[in-house]
């Protein structure tokens, strides 16, 4: 139908509508209004593999990617062999033998489910103690 | 410039803010959510660990589906000891020690298949007693 409009008609139906809607969309793909740097509290999320791994950190999940970006990562470690004499400790990854940088790729048919971390998580404040220990 | 063109120009980008805005909105609010008529309202979601999740199931456009206030069921008590009772419950996702919120994403090639809660489920009835 657009083709029988007139070429000016076309031109402002395409840069007043049809642009700002596909612009609209494709922000609303990538950009969560409700975490930094927008508004509110950092959007942590917890990337549970299926071979019962757990990582947290930022993910960057681009719905026509294959993989999952997750940056800034802590994962559960066995505590039990340390002096805190806790079960479970948090640890950030990057620090292990063969010191990764602080991106992991994750293959998206490697994944179980990728959740929020509600902002009175335990992981959550956990992490602000690293941070604050490591002064990130 | 005359008066009518600025007019016509400062019309144009607020129709452009607009739709901009409402699009993005609209796309947020929709969540890429596929319309699930027909279903029941509660789903089991078998995965492909053996773990189920019981809540709300939307398909969605893209790699992922999405369950909505999950459940599962725990059990406690050794399942390998004969001697033990083993108890199960069902349990509301949110209470772990990562604190997931209420809205899990699925990458559909985890998910073995869905089953619809009949409507005399326990499992549904239970889900619905705590909306």
């Amino acid at each position: 139908m657009t083709l029988l409009l007139p070429r000016v008609a076309r031109r402002t139906l395409w840069w007043v509508l049809l642009a700002p809607a596909l612009a609209g969309a494709l922000l609303a793909a990538l950009i969560d209004p409700w975490a930094p740097p927008v508004v509110g509290h950092e959007r942590l999320t917890a990337v549970l593999l299926l071979n019962g791994q757990a990582y947290f950190g930022h993910a960057m999940d681009v719905p026509w990617s294959d993989t999952i970006q997750l940056s800034d990562v802590y994962y559960f470690q066995d505590a039990r062999g340390t002096s805190t004499g806790l079960p479970l400790g948090l640890v950030r990854r990057g620090d292990e033998l063969h010191q990764p940088v602080d991106t992991m790729i994750i293959r998206r048919d490697k994944v179980l489910a990728l959740e929020e971390i509600a902002p009175s998580s335990p992981v959550r404040a956990a992490i602000a103690a690293q941070r604050a220990l490591a002064g990130r | 410039m005359n008066a009518r063109i600025v007019l016509v120009r400062l019309l144009q980008v607020a129709i452009v803010l607009g739709v901009l805005g409402g699009t993005f909105a609209f796309v947020r609010w929709w969540d890429f959510t596929l319309p699930s008529l027909g279903h029941q309202p509660y789903q089991a979601v078998f995965l492909a660990n053996g773990q189920t999740f019981f809540g709300r199931y939307y398909d969605r456009l893209g790699p992922s589906a999405k369950i909505v206030a999950p459940y599962y069921i725990q059990q406690t008590g050794d399942p390998e000891d004969q001697s033990a009772t083993v108890q199960s419950r069902i349990v509301r996702r949110g209470g772990e020690l990562h604190g997931p919120q209420q809205e899990m994403l699925v990458p559909k090639t985890s998910i073995l298949f869905v089953e619809d809660l009949a409507p005399g489920s326990p499992v549904a009835g239970f889900m619905a007693s705590q909306q």
